[in-house]
């Protein structure tokens, strides 16, 4: 007995010294994100109220047992846990409590925090967004920023973007927002005749994307009243890099790319054409195969089914893949009493079609100087040049697109000698439009500005800018005689210098003062700026042989010279309070007096309220589940004067002559009332941040925009038809809601999600009326009209309800214009039995209804996985293509591939109308909802896989390679080649159409980011 | 104290800047002049006269990079396709679909070259307007401003003709308001056809009495004002009255020695009356669409290439269909006749034959022996056909002449209905709409104002 009693005490003991051989004493150093040692930091034992702090050092001893998790946490920084593993010391380092109140925004005229924020502000993820193939800056925007509609108008290297800050506001006048580059506004716009086919020439092109800090967009009219009469559209604030004291910092990034065309067109075989050309002629009453042998062939079925001559589509495309690539280099670095940052950019773009491309070189120098304790200087200059080689991509007869599609199939494009074919095209041989005509722009911009803060005390500094931007846009278009498009004025050449001059001085006081629990901050400020726009325009014809430009042997067909300038001066003012960081009240006052208001109306005030209320603020607040919680309110007004020309207001008379005698005429009624549009508009908002980890913000506003401006129409038989007046009135309701969460965030993964939601209801709500008190709309485009009660640019047409088949009761008035079984049957909506344009209706929107973007990161280890999904939902496309390349379009034409099911006596069960000739076709190809398809889309915008290398392999240099591509997939119903394109390109209200517009292209890329 | 000086001195600077904020921002036009009153004295009359004609000779669309000539609803374009095809003479053989309509005699309410035709005819008449209100007033010689006044009476005589012929009663507008506000108060309705001829005929008259014979081709004479009247009074069936207004005309020109010399770019000094100046800085449209080389729209009709008598060398402006009477389709720098004395002879010609007078058979075989055609007796009771005929193959593609022609003889419905492809409806009276935007802009004009058929 006595020994089994003490065996298990021995075993007793055994396993208890086991246990406690466990715990063991561990220690080791806690350091902040910079490597320091942090003192005070509380070392917790999880799951018990064991723990300890660290010292002075940073230093701290802790005896745990093998196994446990002990939790590192100190106030500002993200708690750590770890495991107590073999190891007998343990080093933390911890990271930055990523607070999204911390983060600091760039205003109008100056920065504040997140937190004291009482305006609706997008902030874009700069880095994020950097590696998009494109060049510039609002294709890299694309879903980045919410709120923000853009859309690529046209495929073509270099073409433009429309953005839109919260629906569109005006008619005649410009719905871009304002661009302000590091406190300047930009030049900004279209320019140029080689706009074919919304290929606008924009502007924006010069902007470097690789010298951008940061990018915010003011959404709400508190924050862009401080722009007065130009904030009405939203502003979107451009910081430019600038350098960091410390040493010389060098960054290389590069990528290449190769793009694919989204879609490509496809059409009838030549036999399958020359059989619906026939049948249309045969409809008519004329014998089989007339159009057949009017081309010398002969009718059959086998004509029918064969196929011969070259494929138009596939010869104009460079078949190989298009290359996009860029470079930039950079420097930076500096001391504390000097700074500077300096950056080369190389771009290139070939376009997918013969003929196209866009080139861009940069050089920026920003520099910051501390002269003396009190006054610091800061200086930038920017040199750019961009090449932009277009070709004809509009709906016309010499455009490359729309002539591969269109002209007769069955031709050779190139002779036996490999010169052009050209005799039997109707229009022109596409091939030769994309090849030889020439259509070149070259833009040089400088943009430079210098600064000067005098600080007289911490509190009050007064800040004075002078910049001077100058753009120069030179294009040269150019058709030999060998041409269809130049022979018949024997070569022509066109050339245009456009030299735009802006400059803008500003000065601001700046005051703070801080009184127990009140914070305040004052700004006054006075602008005045100008610009200059001096235009000559050459065109002659009967080039020589050998020559391009318009030299002195050739025939002057037009010489003019057009110079226009327009001044702003302005003052404004903020005042904003705050109470404990915790209520925070703002309001901002604009006056602008502008040269372009009528002599009436010179001077323009813009007032705005705004407050915010950090409930999370407060000490009775639980950080729990929700961890911030702060609502908004705001209420301002804003102008828009673009709508006016510079002299808009004045009774103008032009030059014309006869017969080389010098001629006037009036060509502008008087307006003297002509005036701003302003915009009012209210916005409540909320930021909530939950378990510290997801940010979530929802903004909902009401804009009311009045005194549209717009070309109200007159009563033609005055001799005029339109004069501008301020008449409308648009209103604008939306919902916007982006959630970002850090749902994992551990040294070795993390991922980040951004989703945003932004839904947009837009109403014409006022337009001219007429003496009956009715509205009165307004034609526009192929088929929209602006109409009170409707979406800026809602479709307006017939309606069509299928075919008349055999046995139908077609109205007598329809069959004594022709109308048989076969064509298309529209709906007679005022019952007259007739149909005509009084039949039309609405039937149609081209505005989304819901825009946004989803956007996933993640990253583990070294590497880095993001993909961007973008989408448009509830949208409406006039595909005028169809009015051409449909069934319904005439025979001369070829036709989609699509429409192939044609309606014949064999073949009834279809929508698409018989072919017919003369004013039946016309009859058939009428604006009807039959051209308006769904153009709804989902898009993944971006995916980029990258890879960083180790720090452990290679000392002070971070590189990163990566591969990705762009636009890789688009889920979509429409039937053209890309949703997004607009043929009007930048047009208020003709919107959604589609003409032959070029898609946009799929990107294969492969980039590297370095920097040491 | 220093600091409150600084901020003192910034806010004088201010100050001082803030009150000069008007001059600062004061800019002028250059490209265009504003303008209290556009004509104060004789000079800038006759700017603006230069300023109507050239109204109506394009549509001035203010040549911004335009390469290829566009526009002349009035004269030198439009106005010939869409009569042309609206008649029997020209075919439709491009891929406009308004021309479509037009060529079918079915054009929809809205057809955009309907309402620019009528748009850009009263724009013409706002700028004759402002001329016959405005010149009576300034100082100067009464010889020169009644010059002034003539030649824009002519030339709203003329777009009222124009008008009426392929509408029927128009708005009689006489005013060229400047303020928008005074256009929206004075709408104007539809006069009658009887009523849109009597005023024009007051026009036309003072015009022939106001104006020199003899001038520029280009321009209004007192010449070019009497064959209008005489146009305007056979209209109205006086032929009594029309051939004394057109009697001093014969004589004053002769024909051009042959057909072939009218048509070289240049109007024909010896034959023209009164011709549109076209030139590589201001041209028309009719070579482009006419060419293949520059857009062939518009063609030739079966009808009319099979309609010539064998020897007639003016089949040779016709080739394979296309017109060749305009020759540049570069520029359009072609001129285009508005009246010619072979006009003139014919006109004088068919007055004759209505008394049986047997010099009528002289005029008209002066025209053809031109063409190298042999002699034809012209009486009261064939002088509708053998007149119709030659002035088809006479004056084809030069203006509006086959489809007013027709329509004068009381033969438009035959002809027309007979076309392939048409959509004849006798109600419409071969009229064209009133275009739909004019009603919806005009409270003077309803739905029920639309010509009859529509």
């Amino acid at each position: 007995m006595k020994v089994h009693y003490y065996k298990f005490s021995m075993l007793f003991f055994f396993i208890y010294s086991m246990t406690f051989a466990q715990e063991r004493n561990i220690s080791g150093t806690v350091t902040d994100d910079k490597g320091l040692p942090l003192p005070g930091v509380n070392i917790l034992i999880k799951n018990t109220d064991r723990g300890t702090q660290t010292d002075f050092d940073g230093r701290y001893t802790l005896t745990v047992n093998r196994g446990t998790i002990i939790s590192f946490s100190y106030v500002g920084f993200k708690t750590k846990d770890v495991v107590v593993g073999d190891s007998e010391t343990i080093n933390t380092q911890l990271s930055l409590e990523s607070s999204i109140l911390e983060e600091v925004i760039v205003v109008g005229f100056g920065e504040q925090t997140r937190k004291s924020l009482t305006t609706a502000i997008s902030s874009v993820d700069v880095d994020a967004v950097r590696g998009i193939a494109t060049p510039t800056v609002s294709g890299a925007l694309q879903g980045a920023a919410n709120g923000i509609q853009i859309n690529q108008n046209s495929g073509v290297p270099g073409s433009a973007f429309s953005v839109r800050v919260r629906g569109a506001s005006s008619i005649n006048g410009s719905n871009e927002p304002l661009y302000v580059v590091d406190g300047v506004p930009i030049v900004s716009g279209r320019v140029g005749e080689n706009a074919f086919g919304g290929q606008d020439n924009d502007l924006l092109n010069n902007l470097n994307f690789s010298d951008i800090e940061s990018i915010q967009v003011l959404k709400d009219a508190s924050s862009s009243a401080i722009y007065g009469a130009r904030g009405a559209n939203g502003v979107v604030l451009i910081t430019t890099k600038r350098g960091k004291a410390g040493k010389l910092t060098v960054e290389a990034n590069s990528y290449i790319g190769l793009q694919k065309e989204i879609n490509r067109y496809d059409v009838f075989t030549a036999g399958e054409y020359y059989r619906f050309a026939d049948t249309a002629f045969e409809s008519a009453g004329n014998a089989p195969g007339t159009w057949s042998s009017a081309n010398g062939f002969t009718a059959s079925e086998e004509f029918y089914n064969s196929d011969f001559g070259d494929s138009y589509i596939d010869a104009i495309y460079r078949g190989s893949e298009a290359v996009i690539r860029q470079t930039d280099i950079s420097v930076s670095g500096g001391t504390e009493k000097a700074r500077f940052y300096l950056n080369y950019s190389d771009f290139n773009q070939e376009g997918v079609i013969f003929g196209q491309s866009f080139d861009r070189r940069s050089l920026t120098l920003n520099t910051n100087f501390k002269a003396t304790e009190k006054l610091d200087l800061d200086g930038s200059v920017n040199i750019t040049e961009t090449d932009n080689s277009r070709i004809n991509g509009d709906n016309n007869i010499y455009g490359a697109l729309t002539t591969s599609v269109l002209e007769q199939p069955g031709f050779d494009l190139l002779n036996e000698d490999g010169s052009f074919n050209t005799d039997p095209f109707r229009f022109s041989n596409p091939l030769q439009n994309a090849i030889v005509d020439k259509s070149e722009a070259r833009t040089f911009r400088m943009f430079s500005n210098l600064g000067l803060r005098y600080a007289f005390t911490d509190d009050f500094n007064i800040y004075t800018k002078a910049s001077l931007e100058r753009v120069d846009f030179k294009e040269l278009i150019f058709q030999p005689f060998t041409t269809r498009q130049g022979a018949p004025s024997n070569g022509s050449s066109f050339k245009g210098i456009n030299l735009i001059n802006r400059w803008n001085i500003y000065t601001t006081l700046n005051y703070k003062k801080q009184i127990g629990d009140f914070n305040l901050t004052g700004l006054f400020g006075i602008s005045f700026e100008g610009t200059n726009n001096d235009d000559t325009e050459v065109n002659t014809t009967s080039i020589p042989a050998g020559f391009e430009l318009p030299v002195a042997g050739a025939v002057l067909v037009q010489a003019d010279n057009f110079i226009t300038e327009q001044k702003l001066f302005s003052y404004f003012g903020r005042a904003g309070a705050s109470y404990m960081d915790m209520v925070f009240i703002e309001a901002v006052m604009r006056a602008d007096a502008s040269s372009v208001f009528g002599e009436d109306n010179q001077i323009g005030y813009f007032p705005s309220f705004s407050a915010a209320y950090l409930v999370s603020g407060a000490d009775w607040f639980k950080h729990t589940i929700v961890t911030n919680l702060k609502a908004r309110v705001s209420w301002g007004q804003t102008g828009n004067q673009s709508g006016i020309g510079n002299f808009g207001s004045r009774l103008l008379a032009g030059s014309q002559s006869y017969a080389e005698n010098p001629g006037t005429g009036i060509i502008q009624l008087p307006a003297p009332y002509l005036t701003w549009e302003t915009t009012t508009q209210t916005n409540l908002g909320v930021d909530i941040t939950l378990f510290d980890r997801v940010d979530i913000s929802y903004d909902y506003y009401i804009k009311e925009t009045e005194d549209v401006l717009l070309s109200r129409p007159l009563r033609n038989s005055s001799g005029f038809e339109t004069v501008a007046a301020n008449v409308g009135s648009i209103e604008n309701i939306g919902h916007e809601l982006s959630i970002n969460a850090r749902i994992f965030d551990n040294d070795n993964f993390s991922w980040t999600l951004q989703a945003q939601f932004a839904t947009n209801e837009n109403e014409v709500t006022e337009l001219q009326r007429d003496a009956d008190g009715q509205f009165i709309p307004i034609d526009q485009g192929f088929a929209t009209r602006i109409e009170v009660g409707q979406q800026l640019g809602a479709f307006f047409g017939l309606q069509a309800d299928g075919l008349w088949q055999e046995g139908d009761n077609i109205p007598q008035s329809l069959v004594n214009r022709g109308i048989s079984p076969g064509d298309v049957k529209y709906i007679d909506q005022n019952g007259d039995g007739n149909i005509d344009a009084n039949d039309r209706a609405f039937m149609g929107n081209p505005l989304p209804k819901w825009t946004g973007n989803l956007r996933n990161t993640f990253k583990y280890k070294g590497f880095d996985l993001s993909a961007n999904f973008q989408f448009e939902q509830d949208k409406d496309i006039y595909n005028n293509s169809l009015a051409f390349g449909g069934a319904s379009g005439s025979f001369v034409f070829n036709k989609f591939r699509d429409q192939l099911n044609y309606w014949t006596p064999e073949n009834t069960n279809t929508d698409i109308p018989r072919p017919r000739i003369g004013s039946v076709q016309a009859y058939n190809n009428q604006d009807s909802d039959r051209f308006i398809e769904d153009g709804s889309y989902l898009r993944l915008k971006e995916v980029v896989l990258g890879y960083t290398i180790p720090a452990q392999l290679i000392k002070n240099t971070t590189l990163r390679i990566y591969i990705g591509g762009d636009n890789l997939v688009t889920w979509t119903d429409y039937s053209g080649l890309d949703p997004e394109v607009n043929t009007f390109g930048d047009s208020n209200a003709s919107r959604g159409t589609d003409f032959f517009t070029q898609g946009l292209n799929r990107i294969y890329k492969f980039g590297i980011n370095l920097k040491f | 104290m220093k600091l409150l000086n600084k901020i003192l001195f910034i806010l004088t600077i201010s100050a001082l800047v803030v009150s000069c904020a008007d001059e600062f921002i004061e800019t002028e036009p250059t490209s265009s002049i504003p303008v209290e009153v556009l004509i104060t004295d004789i000079p800038s009359a006759q700017s603006a006269l230069n300023g109507l004609y050239s109204a109506m000779s394009n549509d001035d669309n203010n040549g911004v990079g335009v390469l290829i000539p566009l526009g002349d609803r009035v004269t030198g374009g439009y106005e010939i396709f869409m009569t042309g095809m609206y008649a029997d003479d020209l075919a439709h053989i491009g891929s406009f679909p308004s021309f479509a309509e037009i060529n079918g005699n079915d054009p929809a309410l809205n057809n955009i070259d309907n309402q620019n035709y009528w748009d850009q005819h009263y724009a013409v008449i706002y700028r004759a307007n402002t001329i016959i209100n405005q010149v009576p007033d300034i100082e100067g010689p009464e010889a020169e401003k009644n010059e002034i006044i003539g030649q824009a009476k002519a030339v709203r005589a003329f777009m009222f003709y124009k008008l009426v012929k392929v509408y029927g009663g128009v708005p009689l507008e006489t005013e060229a308001f400047i303020l928008p506000s005074d256009i929206d108060a004075n709408p104007i309705g539809r006069s009658s056809v009887e009523q849109t001829y009597a005023f024009i005929l007051d026009d036309v008259t003072e015009a022939v009495t106001l104006l020199n014979p003899g001038g520029d081709i280009y321009f209004f004479n007192e010449y070019s004002a009497r064959v209008l009247k005489s146009k305007i009074e056979m209209e109205l069936e006086d032929y009594a009255t029309a051939k004394i207004t057109i009697e001093p005309v014969i004589g004053e020109f002769s024909l051009a020695n042959r057909y072939s010399d009218l048509f070289t770019g240049d109007a024909n000094s010896q034959e023209a009356i009164l011709a549109v100046d076209f030139n590589e800085t201001d041209g028309g449209s009719h070579a482009f669409f006419f060419l293949e080389a520059g857009r062939g729209e518009v063609g030739a009709s079966d009808d009319l290439v099979s309609t010539f008598e064998a020897d007639d060398e003016r089949i040779n402006f016709i080739s394979d269909g296309e017109i060749i009477k305009y020759t540049d389709p570069g520029t359009g720098s072609d001129d285009a006749y508005i009246f010619r004395y072979a006009d003139v002879l014919l006109m004088y010609a068919e007055l004759l034959a209505r008394e049986d007078d047997p010099m009528a058979s002289d005029h008209i075989n002066q025209v053809r022996e031109r063409a190298g055609l042999g002699d034809i007796t012209l009486n009261s009771s064939n002088f509708i056909e053998l007149i119709a005929q030659e002035r088809r193959v006479e004056f084809f593609a030069e203006g509006s002449d086959r489809l007013f022609t027709i329509t004068r003889l009381g033969i438009a419905d035959d002809i027309i209905s007979n076309k392939p492809n048409v959509t004849f409806i006798a109600t419409r009276n071969n009229l064209w709409p009133i275009p739909q935007q004019e009603i919806e802009r005009n409270t003077e004009i309803s739905i029920n104002d639309q010509n009859p058929g529509y």
